[in-house]
């Protein structure tokens, strides 16, 4: 909660016209070669916030659902916020991947530990797969140290112009890592496990921040570093990201597990992300931006919202329940406005996101805009089912009779979500006025490199 | 800009958190486990 508060102070002292790094601190460390270097801007500072905004529902929402291991469980979770604000943060390659791979420890603990029946398998798929992909980016900052003699990531960004060669095997290199960590298509099949395994804290960071790390490295490293290689690459970005948007929306169609159909609907919302991110243009990318917050409130709390029943039913079985809204009308409520900001509804965060990705779509690639204007539809299809399966009819389960509505503690977690969900669906501003200086630089520093290098190659002609 | 490093205070702070927890005297059985194994001195 502290955390948050600074996170705050943070924010008030942002300066939102800025493009360029704010609060850079920096140490020798590790030789002088690698330094301990931090700063924000406008596109880590929203993801800085969220991370302390969500820590404090994490720790409420295991208040009673974590009986053994308790001071460890809590251990685990603080060192996770302290990796996962450093990932953010960091200005050094050597320090970001550093902070990026040791986040995998406490996470897989918390599924391992604290988790279902098959924890095990879950986490240690979890722990492989962003592994094995993490590999090939410290492959891509060893071969950049080489180039560039330093890691420091301000002044590569400023400084230094790989060829356009390399770029395409440094971009490669990196998008193995993030497209796992998002998850993309068709390196998704960790998440559904994890989730399912997961305590509900751990899906809530998960899907609240930890998938939003792959976005943000495409963001802080793809597009701005290797420019010329994201252009090239933008159109296989986009076959995945729609297959990704249709094919797992289609897949959560079919699920019978709560969490897994969120889990699924997750990845579908993460092809909007880098959709955007690649159709290089202001509207596409701050979309992404946009849609990564919106998805950490609104994802987090419907897995919240999944923990709520399970807390008393002990089960996540769709068909288990029926006519929660009799009962739980609170529940009901809260579970609709997360349900809505899911199908991306004109009023809630999800919305302005989605809209957002899509226009910028719409100006890269007319017929990526219509595939991944179909998952919105199916998105509306697999959450309203959901819903009516859940919540509305007649309760025909006798156990669901005596079930109890959100007590003080839930109202406490889930109210200030609601709130967050409605509220950027109609003010959308405090998150697009931050990234907007950021995005813009990027983009255009994006643009004069490809158009340097459009130049170059008919000059060679 | 700011003169304080509230970077490194907002990435660092939890681990003041987790100092403290650990300060905290386990209750489980592995805690219990430990605690007596060191009194007895067996551990030496």
């Amino acid at each position: 909660m502290v955390n948050f508060i600074v996170s705050c102070v943070l924010w008030a002292k942002f300066d939102f016209n800025a493009a360029g790094f704010q609060f850079v601190e920096q140490a020798d460390w590790l030789g002088g070669a690698i330094t301990y270097k931090m700063g924000v801007d406008g596109i880590s500072t929203p993801f800085v916030i969220l991370t302390a905004f969500l820590m404090p529902f994490c720790i409420l929402a295991s208040w009673r659902s974590i009986t053994h291991r308790v001071k460890e469980y809590m251990i685990a979770f603080l060192v996770l916020e302290t990796l996962m604000i450093g990932v953010f943060c960091a200005l050094d390659l050597v320090l970001f991947y550093l902070l990026f791979e040791a986040g995998l420890i406490p996470m897989f603990l918390i599924i391992g530990i604290w988790g279902g029946k098959r924890r095990v398998y879950a986490s240690f798929k979890f722990f492989l797969y962003t592994l094995l992909g993490s590999l090939l980016m410290l492959v891509g900052i060893l071969a950049m140290y080489g180039y560039a003699g330093t890691t420091d990531i301000q002044h590569i960004l400023t400084q230094t112009k790989f060829p356009a060669e390399m770029q395409t095997w440094l971009w490669l290199g990196f998008f193995a890592s993030f497209a796992v960590k998002m998850p993309m298509w068709p390196v998704h099949t960790w998440l559904p496990d994890a989730h399912v395994e997961a305590p509900t804290a751990g899906s809530v960071i998960l899907a609240g921040i930890l998938l939003k790390m792959g976005g943000y490295g495409f963001l802080r490293f793809s597009l701005p570093m290797f420019p010329l290689a994201s252009e090239y690459f933008a159109p296989m970005v986009f076959a995945l990201s729609v297959v990704a948007i249709i094919y797992t929306s289609l897949v959560a169609l079919m699920q019978e597990d709560i969490k897994k159909l969120i889990a699924y609907s997750s990845v579908a919302h993460m092809g909007f992300v880098t959709m955007g991110i690649f159709t290089l243009n202001p509207q596409g990318v701050q979309g992404a931006v946009f849609q990564m917050v919106s998805h950490g409130i609104v994802s987090g709390a419907l897995f919240l919202c999944v923990g709520v029943v399970y807390d008393r039913m002990h089960t996540r079985e769709i068909k288990a329940f029926g006519g929660l809204v009799n009962v739980m009308p609170w529940y009901a409520f809260a579970f609709l406005v997360f349900t809505m900001a899911n199908v991306g509804l004109p009023g809630t965060s999800g919305f302005v996101g989605e809209f957002l990705t899509l226009m910028g779509a719409f100006g890269a690639n007319t017929w990526v805009a219509f595939f991944a204007t179909t998952g919105v539809v199916l998105s509306a299809a697999y959450a309203l089912w959901l819903y009516r399966r859940v919540v509305f009819g007649e309760i025909t389960k006798p156990e669901l009779h005596g079930i109890a509505d959100l007590n003080r503690r839930e109202i406490v977690l889930l109210a200030p979500l609601v709130i967050l969900t409605v509220l950027f669906g109609v003010w959308p501003a405090p998150i697009l006025d931050m990234s907007a200086a950021s995005v813009d630089g990027i983009l255009s520093s994006a643009q004069a490199a490809i158009d340097a290098a459009g130049k170059t190659a008919e000059a060679v002609k | 800009m700011t003169d304080w490093p509230i970077l490194s205070l907002l990435t660092f702070l939890p681990l003041v958190g987790v100092f403290f927890l650990l300060m905290i005297r386990g209750t489980d059985d592995a805690s219990l486990g430990n605690i007596a194994t060191s009194r007895s001195g067996r551990r030496w």
